[in-house]
């Protein structure tokens, strides 16, 4: 083949210019109104955001008062409160009659809370360890190489559920767990981008005109890995969302009453032959933010690449 | 196949690092353990006197120096001694179908690997065959409609909670229809509800990475030369590009190979599935620590396996790790 | 002259391959890049045609669309290709697929990457007769590939069969190449950058092997490149490309010795020849067109030490200059007698 790419997936760009040109932020908005499943995940998230943070003001009822003359309501019921007001659930009530639709509004402040948390610990650590692995090299990088393999070859999960065995779950632990167990994948993925841009010419050339490790790392290297490194953080909030509630499902994370969406699955098994909503609701809660999740990242990863970007940008 | 000496060090380095690595996790389970409270009272229960717990912690060589008890639990390893279940009373109950009369926790772990090693099995294959064409068919017609119903199915499939959709499985398919049984062991309808469960993140997984490292490989010269030689593009993709494409794809096999055997811990519960996972969470709920540490051994050892199969695979995949 | 002579002699003389108005334009984000902008050839049977340019010309992106090798969308293509009466743009795979690597073949720049790097050479070869020859068995096959790696001078061909592209060397991928470009006897064999990605002296051995088999073989050949020494030596014919159009055909010799466009010309004064010695080598000034934003007239234009204003305004037809000689240039008569 010549020079003149005939590659099926990618016309010849038209000339060496047009080559090196980067991406706009008004190139990003652009694209994502011509993909309507990926604007509707973003929007769902930023109203799942809002709604976590402002649960107080959102949910309709308290999550935790329980109300035992309207328990197993199924979705749409009205009932009377505790207080004698007129009640509207629109997604129903648990076992003990409190209100679904708070309950999920608060579960996904613990889930999300946990989730983002553990990833902001994990993505920090894991990337200073990554980006000096990648720099220095020798032993430092040997040392923290050794370590990520090691947490590698064995399953966050069992790793996750024997360390809350010992040390007992809840919300700290869940995320001191995580942040220990995920960070490896961050310090591979900053190492290896380190271990490309260390040999590139303008990283030579702040060396040549005397710039500072320290300096070169902050302002040269880290800037480049930003957007891989949001695609993989957005992946590991989805999967931590997963891995919260599989754990809290076992009695290993979040502890009751907090309203979690793991628990929620949870206390809905022993009901669900009886009121179906109780277990449906908070798995599809978790269901649509992991989907969503999932898809921003991958279109924002596609759009990113220099490869497929023209493709999303149609 | 003849393989060439590099490789072969290559393989034994692998083997000697799992070893490694076993022992290293093997003994911070070990030293973890010790952190979580006086095993001889567990033992003994609550109402024991002091007497009696005292008696027993030096039977069980629990007053030893740490060093001493260390070294034994070593040489217990190395022998596959992993010592003796605390629940003298509960073997029967607990450990159906087992010998009861064995108090030794790797032989009762052990007989729990068949069925957990027949479910991960069964798994992982039907995620591979439904993954792998889905996989090619988008590679090979990109950007058309069943690529992208195949992408937002494949990001479903992920973004699942295994244990909730198995949850959902048992009430339309065993409670609502009573097509299938809702839980147990046995036959081949037992399996078909907990494999589907464990299946989809794997069907996910491995349908992106096929479609992706496809996609990659029918972009390089090679094909275009293939199909300029007339092969229809069928046979380009499955004949030329799949086999260049595998190593990602196996890599992949390997790694949900790695998460099903994980996720059976919370699938096995929910289905009763008398394998290695429902006995880790028995364990770990009654504090049986020489119990957790038989089936954390077992499911450390089947993930370090499948990872040197998978280095084993790629020997087969890659011309330049043979001698031709 | 013997009947059969004269029969072969027109046989020769008959077209066998008709570009009429090649146009091919990538949709792109930022609009549409217009690679191939209307170009006509004929190829007669047996002879070389050289395809001249550099990089951007269009020159592999026609011979891709005539090969059914670009993705449609983003390739628009429009014009003709005809093969014996056979339409090869647009159409559907199943026809061209019994023409294409049967009765045309190519040949491409990188051997290494354009072969399988996971399937024994044996393979490759033999793969090439399961398809287009069903018929034949698998120990034909084999017989076939052995047979044909001697053809281009691989020798132990008989073990070598199963080997891996990688252990041979990049000439002798080249030779394998070839090898699957004459195995089923091609009309046509079409050769992009065959001898770019070589050394030197492999280069000779490779041009002169594509030569004798042509000789021996009777098929004709497309050369493409960017060496003019090359096409001069190889080719019968010659079409200097330039911002996806042609800009001057003719007889090789004719075109080299009495260039008529100034692009040919500046080609000719950039490369360094030894009766120039002591001579300043004459690069052409300015770069390539923007193939998505062409001028609105002659597109060297912008490049061409002679241009005027009729150029900027007026894209100039390609005409007769007399002679089988053509040049798509306002002023070529001038142009040639300078």
């Amino acid at each position: 083949m010549t020079e003149e790419s005939l590659s099926q997936t990618a016309p010849p760009p038209a000339d060496d210019t047009e080559r090196d040109e980067g991406i706009g932020t008004r190139d990003i908005v652009r694209a994502l109104f011509k993909d309507l499943l990926v604007l509707a995940s973003v929007i769902f998230l930023v109203a799942l955001i809002f709604s976590a943070v402002f649960a107080d003001f959102v949910a309709p009822y308290d999550p935790l008062l329980p109300n035992i003359f309207a328990n197993r309501l199924p979705p749409l019921s009205t009932a009377t409160g505790m207080d004698g007001s007129e009640q509207f659930h629109l997604l129903g009530t648990d076992a003990l009659g409190r209100d679904m639709l708070s309950r999920l509004i608060f579960g996904a402040r613990a889930s999300i809370f946990v989730a983002l948390v553990s990833v902001f610990v994990s993505g920090v650590l894991g990337t200073i360890m990554g980006v000096l692995a990648g720099y220095y090299g020798g032993a430092v990088e040997a040392i923290i190489m050794r370590a990520v393999d090691a947490f590698m070859a064995v399953p966050s999960l069992l790793i996750a559920l024997f360390v809350l065995f010992i040390i007992g779950g809840g919300l700290v632990n869940m995320v001191l767990i995580f942040a220990l167990v995920r960070w490896v994948v961050y310090a591979r993925l900053a190492r290896g981008i380190t271990l490309s841009l260390k040999e590139s010419s303008f990283v030579e050339a702040a060396r040549a005109i005397g710039a500072s490790d320290t300096r070169i790392m902050l302002r040269h290297i880290l800037p480049n890995m930003i957007s891989p490194l949001l695609v993989l953080a957005t992946l590991e909030v989805a999967l931590l969302v997963l891995a919260e509630a599989g754990l809290s499902f076992l009695g290993f994370g979040l502890l009751p009453p907090e309203p979690s969406w793991g628990l929620m699955i949870s206390r809905g098994r022993e009901y669900m032959r009886e009121a179906w909503w109780m277990i449906t609701l908070p798995g599809l809660a978790i269901f649509l933010t992991t989907l969503s999740l999932n898809l921003v990242a991958n279109w924002f990863r596609a759009v990113m690449d220099p490869v497929q970007r023209w493709r999303w940008l149609m | 196949m003849k393989l060439n000496s590099a490789f072969n060090t290559y393989i034994f380095k692998r083997v000697v690092n799992s070893l490694i690595l076993l022992v290293v996790v093997m003994s911070m389970v070990f030293f973890a353990n010790r952190q979580i409270g006086d095993p001889a009272r567990m033992v003994l229960g609550n109402g024991a006197s002091e007497e009696a717990v005292l008696a027993l912690r030096q039977q069980m060589g629990l007053e030893d120096p740490m060093a001493e008890q260390y070294g034994r639990f070593l040489f217990g390893l190395a022998t596959g001694d992993l010592g003796q279940t605390y629940r003298f009373g509960m073997s029967n109950s607990m450990f159906q179908g087992g010998d009861a009369s064995s108090m030794d926790t790797l032989p009762i772990a052990m007989e729990r690997l068949p069925a957990t090693l027949f479910l991960a099995g069964a798994t992982i294959l039907f995620a591979v065959l439904v993954a792998l064409p889905m996989g090619l068919y988008a590679a090979v017609h990109p950007r058309s409609s069943p690529d992208r119903a195949i992408g937002v199915l494949s990001l479903a499939g992920v973004s699942i909670v295994e244990y909730w959709f198995a949850l959902i499985l048992v009430l339309v398919f065993a409670v609502q229809f009573a097509w299938l049984p809702t839980s147990g062991y046995g036959s081949f309808a037992h399996v078909i509800l907990p494999a589907l469960a464990l299946s989809l993140r794997p069907i996910g997984r491995i349908t992106q990475i096929a479609r992706s490292s496809l996609l990659d490989e029918l972009a390089k010269p090679y094909v275009t030369a293939a199909r300029g030689r007339g092969i229809p593009m069928r046979r380009v993709a499955s004949f030329h590009a799949l086999k260049n494409a595998a190593i990602p794809i196996v890599t992949t096999i390997g790694d949900e190979t790695i998460n099903v055997v994980t996720g059976v811990i919370i699938i096995e519960t929910i289905f009763g599935w008398p394998g290695i996972g429902a006995l880790t969470v028995d364990a770990l709920s009654i504090r049986d620590v020489p119990l957790v540490e038989a089936t954390v051994f077992l499911l450390v050892l089947m993930v370090l396996t499948i990872n040197l199969l998978v280095d084993l695979a790629y020997a087969f995949l890659n011309p330049r790790l043979r001698i031709g | 002259m013997a009947l059969v002579d004269v029969m072969r002699d027109m046989q020769e003389q008959q077209t066998i391959l008709d570009v009429r108005d090649l146009k091919v334009s990538f949709k792109t984000p930022r609009g549409h890049v217009y690679a191939v902008n209307g170009i006509d050839f004929q190829v007669t049977a047996g002879e070389a045609l050289g395809i001249l340019g550099e990089s951007g010309s269009g020159k592999s992106v026609s011979v891709g669309a005539m090969m059914g090798l670009l993705e449609s969308p983003p390739a628009m293509i429009t014009g003709s290709a005809d093969y014996r009466g056979t339409e090869l743009l647009n159409a559907p795979a199943s026809v061209t697929r019994k023409i294409h690597g049967d009765r045309i073949s190519m040949v491409y720049q990188d051997a290494i990457t354009s072969l399988n790097p996971g399937l024994k050479i044996g393979t490759q070869i033999g793969e090439l007769f399961k398809v287009h020859r069903p018929q034949m068995s698998r120990g034909e096959r084999r017989a076939k590939a052995v047979e044909l790696m001697e053809a281009v001078g691989i020798h132990s061909a008989s073990e070598r069969v199963d080997s891996y592209p990688h252990e041979f060397s990049g000439g002798m991928n080249q030779r394998i190449m070839i090898a699957l470009g004459i195995a089923l006897g091609p009309d046509i064999l079409i050769a992009d950058e065959p001898t770019t990605a070589l050394d030197v002296t492999v280069q000779a051995q490779i041009m002169k092997l594509l030569g004798d088999l042509r000789r021996q073989s009777g098929m004709a050949l497309i050369l493409i490149t960017h060496d003019i020494g090359l096409v001069a030596e190889n080719t019968d014919r010659l079409m200097v490309m330039y911002g996806g159009r042609p800009v001057e055909t003719g007889p090789t010799a004719k075109v080299i010795d009495r260039p008529s466009h100034p692009y040919t010309i500046g080609l000719m004064n950039s490369i360094p020849q030894v009766e120039m010695k002591g001579q300043k080598l004459v690069a052409i000034s300015g770069s390539p067109p923007k193939l998505s934003q062409l001028p609105q007239g002659c597109v060297f234009a912008p490049r061409c030490p002679l241009a005027r204003d009729v150029c900027r305004s007026s894209v100039p037809e390609i005409t007769d200059i007399g002679q089988d000689h053509f040049s798509a240039c306002h002023f070529a008569e001038e142009v040639a007698n300078d």
